[in-house]
Parts: C-alpha cells; structure tokens; sequence
C-alpha cells in the first residue's frame, strides 16, 4: 500500500505529454525547413524550440525538427524571438 | 555533384521586370557555370519573421539545382553583392549525384506523378 501511495503521488506531478513520435507515428509526415507553419506548431508563442519531454518526439526526429526550425529562422520564416524592439520606421513598399 | 537548394529573398519593392532580370540573372549563372535547375519556385510577397535590412516583407525565390560546390560558392558570391537580395541560404539535398543519371531521375518522377494522377483520376 505504501508502493501504491507514493507511486500515486508521483504519478500526479507527471507532466502531460504526448507519447508518441508524430513523425514516427505517420511516415508521411516529412520535417522541412520551408514548411513554416508545421514547424511553428513545435514552437512557443515566444519561438522557442518546443522540448522533446513536452512534445514527444523521439531523439532522432528532434534533431532534424532543430535543424529545420534553425534553417527556417535564418532565412525569416520563422521568428528567433517575438519581444517587440522599437526600430525606425519601415521602409514602405 | 551535389543536388542543392538556395532561397533567397529579393527587394519586395521592385517592379516585375527588375524582378523577373534579377531571377534570371541567378538562374542563368547557375547554367553558365556548368548546374543543372530543376525548378524555380516563386513564392512571391511574403511576410518576414522579423526585420531585415528595415523591410518587413520580402519577394522569397526558391532555386532547386544539382552543381559542383564551385558553383554554389560563386553563386552566394554574387548573392551577398547584390544590393537586392536581403537574405539567402543555401542547403545540400543529397551528394554525389551523377549527371547522367538526372534524366532518367526526372523522368521517373514525372512518371509516378502521372501515375498518382491517373489513380486519382480512377478513384473519381
């Protein structure tokens, strides 16, 4: 009984995850840098990379995922950050 | 060769035909200096993450090309000197592709595609 508790209480702190690998789960989900829009679901609203022990995705495919969020951010697809600095004015088109 | 793929962002302020010279400038230096295209991908006016050079949009172009790595560092030469380029990366899809293979390649691809095209078709 004394297991169980414990093991109970632990068990509460645990944090929600997903379990599964998405791109272990469907093959069909390919990780590509000049896909933004699937890449910023694995980022906060902050742009920070998502963690794999929230995410779930398994080591390999967290890597790739890393890479390609980098890539994106390099060529101004996906932001390094979305604190607001005051600039001049833009140049309008 | 390698099979590689740059994007780059233009000026979004330019006109069509600034544009269009400044697209086939590249794509024309990729042939000179010996690269295969596949495919020149315009993405058009996009919104940018974040400022670059005080421009919040951006005329994204995506060249998908087999060369020698020569070419791509001459490539990124001119890319950095052109005053209407913004931002550009450059990215090694796969390695040591043999030229005389490509044509079969395109031709299989074309092929499945068909192939997928018909089933679709079927299943209507």
């Amino acid at each position: 009984m004394a297991y169980n508790d414990t093991f109970n209480h632990e068990r509460k702190r645990v944090f929600i995850k997903h379990k599964i690998c998405r791109f272990c789960a469907d093959s069909s989900l390919k990780i590509d840098y000049k896909d933004s829009k699937n890449l910023a679901a694995f980022t906060t609203e902050r742009g920070k990379i998502i963690p794999r022990r929230i995410s779930g995705n398994c080591a390999k495919h967290q890597r790739v995922l890393a890479v390609a969020i980098k890539r994106a951010r390099n060529i101004a697809l996906l932001p390094f950050t979305t604190a607001k600095i005051k600039t001049k004015e833009h140049r309008e088109p | 060769m390698n099979h590689y793929e740059t994007i780059y962002i233009a000026d979004p302020t330019l006109d069509d035909d600034s544009l269009k010279e400044i697209i086939d400038k590249f794509s024309d230096l990729i042939k000179k200096l010996k690269g295969f295209i596949v495919k020149v991908d315009e993405w058009g006016k996009r919104k940018l993450a974040y400022e670059v050079k005080r421009f919040d949009k951006g005329y994204y172009v995506v060249l998908d090309f087999y060369a020698l790595p020569e070419t791509v560092t001459e490539l990124e030469r001119n890319l950095k000197l052109d005053d209407q380029i913004l931002k550009y990366i450059t990215v090694k899809i796969d390695e040591n592709v043999d030229p005389k293979d490509l044509v079969s390649k395109e031709k299989e691809i074309e092929d499945t595609i068909e192939e997928s095209h018909n089933e679709h078709l079927e299943e209507k």
